[in-house]
């Protein structure tokens, strides 16, 4: 068996008691700065770049990778607990997970979170071992017309995301494809709604747009009404999800897993696409959907799952082409060419015991923070109880911190305030702002590789369905538009004949 | 006791003197903080880092790398540009201290803000295309794009990008039209280089370099004045009559207009130490990168001729954004 040897490569490489300890450190760094808002992978890793310049390739590699799942999962942990996505694909974990959390089930929320992430994390390490190469090829097949009905099926998705009134979902994406607007245009260079602010050249970041709409947002109402808090901190409940917990999550766990490994592969945002797109599923699949955003387990064991497991096939690309699919594996391809690495195919079999050693790294690391994080669950949880006075300045400071990290910018945290109180406005109005970032995430992917698909198709529009997966997710797309129409009419009858 | 205060007091201020002095002969006192318009683990990144390490080692001192991308470098070169000329704010400038005045009216900064230090390696542009194309060598792909024209693709990572110009001019040298389809930066297009639908690109040599070993990629000429170390058969654009079309995406350490002089000597005499050093030399190979080295008034001279250069190209080649 070849992949037993491989493994077995990777084994002993990874073996050596610095290795590990890497390793460690990696994903205990991840854990913190996940669970501190607005304080990514990205900035940590920028900063950590040049401090590995002493190390060994290796140890290098599993310390800064270990950084970025880990964050996957400490992520979730503020998500949960105080409605502020610590890293972008936590967005949706907020959802359900911060509604388990103000019923007392906090705990049950970070177990199933944690536990669905081990198992995503070990399944897509299992298949970037055995199927890396041919996963890699389908990736290079993603051409421009492909990615857009991607973006296509995304934003049909995003509606679907939200709770309630469907026009205010489908203003709160078009709200997000302005937003999306912002900067320079890529085909022409003409700089859109900057004001001729040189910051806003370059659009506006996701973390100041996510941080502040639900991070200050959040706290801004939780000062409003103190006395709600108190009675859902005072109760934590059972710190493990029950065996009920457990009979929802695990088909959730499995689909998650499966989109996730999927997605991730994808570059430009596959993690988070991957945790709305589980979200979604779910939420399709489920038998009273009505329960998504009032604290449904599912809402947080898919997403959960499906970003880990993504979080671990966005370093297909990177192993098997050199080719980063987001904004860490650049950098991860910048500490590569540090030590005279340049990622690509040929990196597998010129240095065995590097690919192969990074990879069962990656289990290892999955195992470590399952063994850090279920005994932290308690710690976490009884966060809940230090009083909001207190709690909320320090997160105001991280936010603050966090995202003045990402591009060493005074004015972005000052435009984080702004989308915070923007996000109050939204709070009060009863609009979601999950379909909002949505479209500000695929919105201009979506005029991007619309614009280059038709480019290269010289104008010819039939190039959508004439190339076979961008005519299958098209297909999908129609089915889901479908899908939301149905049952919503089917509804408002009803709602008619018991008035 | 009268004349003990005077000698007290001279032998003070010889003491002072003698400590400023020495202070400024031992500049940099404290950690100089050098700013890269780009994001961390970029090419750029990487060719200042491999430099600034042993700077840092050669002064003892720590040198301070950030990041401040954006605005196609205008951010941080503005951040510069506003900080104290003293020597301890340094940027590091590319093409587009030249470009960004030159396309863009707005534009608040320029190389006319920077005294010029030196210049780093950097990685050239190769004229690349997919291996699956027919065409062998540089001459066979103009044969082709002229019986097609405007129907072949070309990468574009960047308005006013070296591989943008480079396209630009060596498209009107060999009198051939190709589309340009937009990317932003160089890694999104590869995926579409290596799959065909694009025909062909300026990239870096050090981005191209795993495509090209993997078989994935052809390389037909090298947009420099000199070949290759590790592709020594790969021929240069002026060998194929193309001169022009060698664009370098020049790099290079610059400082504030009013530092003293002293110090901007002092500071093209560490880099030129420092590009030197073996170890440096070595991962400069790694990368491929070149060095035109030029240094101070040699830099500035190269910087007046690469002003007149693209105005010339913007205007012929209509390139400048309404």
């Amino acid at each position: 068996m070849e992949l037993f040897t491989h493994l077995n490569i990777g084994l002993d490489a990874v073996f050596t008691l610095s290795n590990l300890g890497y390793c460690f450190l990696g994903v205990l760094l991840g854990t913190l700065i996940g669970v501190l808002p607005g304080l990514g992978p990205v900035a940590t890793i920028a900063m950590l770049l040049p401090v590995t310049y002493g190390l060994p390739p290796l140890s290098a590699l599993i310390m800064l990778s270990g950084i970025y799942y880990g964050a996957q999962y400490g992520g979730s942990t503020t998500a949960i607990l105080v409605n502020l996505p610590g890293e972008s694909s936590s967005v949706v974990t907020c959802l359900d997970g911060y509604a388990m959390a103000r019923q007392g089930r906090a705990g049950a929320a970070l177990g199933v979170a944690a536990l669905g992430s081990f198992f995503a994390g070990t399944v897509a390490t299992l298949v970037i071992a055995a199927a890396a190469a041919p996963l890699a090829e389908l990736a290079l097949k993603f051409g421009p017309a492909e990615y857009f009905s991607l973006m296509l099926l995304g934003l049909i998705a995003a509606v679907v995301l939200a709770q309630g009134d469907v026009f205010k979902a489908v203003a709160m994406v078009v709200l997000g494809l302005v937003f999306g607007l912002v900067g320079t245009d890529v085909n022409s260079g003409v700089e859109r709604f900057t004001f001729g602010i040189p910051e806003l050249a370059d659009g506006i970041s996701f973390v100041v747009l996510s941080m502040g709409i639900f991070g200050i947002a959040e706290i801004i109402v939780n000062l409003e009404r103190v006395e709600h808090r108190d009675v859902f901190a005072a109760r934590v409940g059972s710190l493990l999800p029950n065996r009920e917990d457990m009979r929802l999550s695990w088909k959730p766990v499995l689909r998650g897993t499966a989109l996730g490994s999927l997605l991730g592969i994808l570059p430009g945002g596959g993690a988070v696409l991957s945790s709305f797109s589980s979200y979604t599923l779910e939420k399709r699949l489920a038998a009273d959907p009505a329960r998504f955003g009032k604290g449904a387990i599912e809402g947080v064991a898919g997403p959960e799952a499906a970003n880990n497991a993504g979080a671990q096939t966005s370093f297909i690309p990177l192993l098997v082409m050199g080719l980063p699919s987001n904004a860490v594996m650049a950098l991860m391809v910048g500490a590569m060419m540090i030590h005279g690495i340049v990622p690509g195919p040929q990196v597998m079999t010129e240095r065995p015991a590097l690919f192969w050693g990074l990879i069962v790294s990656m289990w290892i690391g999955n195992l470590f923070l399952v063994l850090l994080n279920m005994p932290l669950i308690g710690l976490w949880t009884r966060l809940l109880k230090v009083p909001y006075r207190l709690l909320y300045p320090v997160i105001l400071l991280f936010c603050c911190v966090g995202v003045y990290s990402v591009n060493n910018s005074a004015f972005e945290v000052g435009l984080t305030l702004f989308f915070g109180v923007l996000g109050y406005l939204f709070v009060k109005i009863r609009c979601e702002p999950a379909p909002l970032l949505l479209g500000f995430v695929l919105g201009p992917m979506m005029e991007e590789n619309l614009r280059r698909a038709m480019l290269l198709a010289r104008g010819d529009i039939s190039v959508f369905v004439t190339r076979p997966i961008s005519l299958t997710l098209l297909i999908a797309a129609a089915l889901l538009l479908c899908l939301l129409a149905w049952p919503r009419a089917r509804r408002t009858r009803d709602l008619a004949f018991q008035e | 006791m009268k004349t003990g205060i005077p000698l007290f007091v001279v032998l003070l201020a010889f003491g002072f003197l003698g400590l400023s002095q020495a202070a400024r002969a031992e500049y940099p006192e404290r950690p100089v903080k050098i700013i890269i318009p780009y994001p961390a683990g970029g090419i750029v990144d990487v060719a200042t880092r491999i430099v600034t390490d042993r700077i840092a080692q050669n002064w003892g001192q720590p040198v301070l790398v950030e990041n401040r991308p954006g605005a196609n470098g205008n951010i941080g070169a503005a951040t510069v540009k506003n900080a104290a000329p003293d020597g301890y704010t340094l940027l590091i400038g590319s093409t587009f201290l030249v470009l960004n005045p030159l396309l863009d009216r707005n534009s608040k900064v320029g190389s006319e803000d920077f005294v010029p230090i030196g210049t780093l390696g950097i990685p050239p542009n190769l004229l690349a295309v997919p291996a699956a194309s027919p065409t062998k060598s540089l001459a066979d792909f103009i044969v082709v794009a002229k019986a097609k024209p405007g129907q072949l693709n070309a990468a574009n990572p960047g308005i006013g990008s070296s591989n943008h110009l480079g396209t630009e001019v060596f498209l009107s040298l060999a009198g051939i039209d190709l589309t340009q389809v937009n990317y932003k930066g160089q890694p999104p297009f590869i995926p579409d280089l290596l799959n065909g639908q694009l025909d062909f690109a300026f990239i870096s040599a050090a981005l191209a370099a795993p495509h090209i070993q993997s078989g994935k990629l052809r390389p037909l000429a090298v947009s420099y004045d000199k070949r290759l170390k590790s592709h020594p058969d790969l021929p240069t654009v002026g060998e194929l009559g193309y001169p022009e079309a060698a664009v370098l995406p020049w790099t290079g350490f610059f400082a504030p207009t009013k530092t003293p002089p002293p110090i901007v000597r002092r500071l093209a005499a560490e880099l030129k130490k420092a590009l030197q050093d073996a170890e440096v030399m070595r991962r400069n190979d790694a990368l491929e990168a070149v060095n035109p080295d030029l240094f101070l008034e040699d830099f500035a001279h190269f910087l007046d001729d690469e002003t007149r250069r693209w105005r010339k190209v913007i205007a012929e080649r209509h390139l400048q954004a309404e």
